[in-house]
């Protein structure tokens, strides 16, 4: 069925996944704040999700919600910190530790979670609508 | 959702000589109640999988809320259905 609150729901559910995808990509990145080992080599990398949005394929001009491009590395330089008893530290004592700030990643977390709570406040207000509607000539 | 292009005004003597306009009408309670079946069978599924853990707790509950509204629907447009029938049945003749 084409109707338009079920429209909603699958525009509204991406933006649930995205979230959630994201709030995935920030808990990977609390876990490995301290981690100075990867399979590539130096520190771990900070992880961001890339988010584009869907184009309607029918005439209809919006939209069709949000997905997932790809979950990329945050550039910027890893954290230097003066530990000469950390085995993975360099000759001057320095370790190269993720470029993760945890204050940052919290922010990041609330961010997300009012944004996950924001989707679902629009599927029930599509769905308050759907259900008043059935209500017209109803008493 | 257009009803209009579902439920064309059937010509009076085609409805008269044959059980064409209630073939219509059974035609599309018959494709809603399908409809709704593929609903609550899609909600029924999502339960299973979200103990198997291969759905996402939010897409479990859409497809759920999606059939729940949909049973709505249906229902009410039955009771408008049913309303219209006996209001006819009460008719004197």
């Amino acid at each position: 069925m084409s109707i338009s609150a079920f429209n909603i729901f699958r525009i509204s559910g991406s933006g649930l996944t995205a979230e959630r995808l994201r709030m995935d990509t920030i808990a990977n990145n609390l876990a490995n704040a301290n981690t100075t080992r990867t399979e590539r080599g130096g520190p771990y990398r900070r992880q961001m999700p890339i988010f584009a949005e869907v184009l309607s394929q029918r005439r209809s001009p919006v939209g069709q919600g949000v997905r997932v491009l790809g979950i990329v590395d945050d550039p910027s330089e890893p954290r230097l910190v003066y530990d000469p008893q950390h085995p993975d530290a360099d000759a001057d004592g320095y370790v190269e530790m993720p470029n993760i700030n945890v204050v940052k990643e919290m922010v990041d977390l609330i961010t997300a979670t009012r944004a996950y709570e924001a989707n679902i406040t629009a599927i029930n207000g599509a769905k308050a609508m759907a259900q008043k509607a059935l209500e017209i000539g109803r008493a | 959702m257009r009803v209009g292009n579902h439920l064309p005004i059937p010509n009076p003597q085609r409805a008269l000589g044959s059980e064409g306009a209630g073939r219509v009408f059974g035609q599309v309670l018959s494709d809603a109640i399908y409809s709704l079946n593929q609903d609550l069978n899609a909600a029924d599924q999502a339960a299973k999988r979200l103990i198997t853990g291969d759905i996402e707790f939010h897409d479990a509950m859409i497809i759920t809320e999606k059939a729940n509204l949909a049973l709505q629907l249906t229902m009410a447009v039955r009771t408008k259905v049913m309303e219209a029938y006996q209001e006819i049945m009460r008719m004197q003749v």
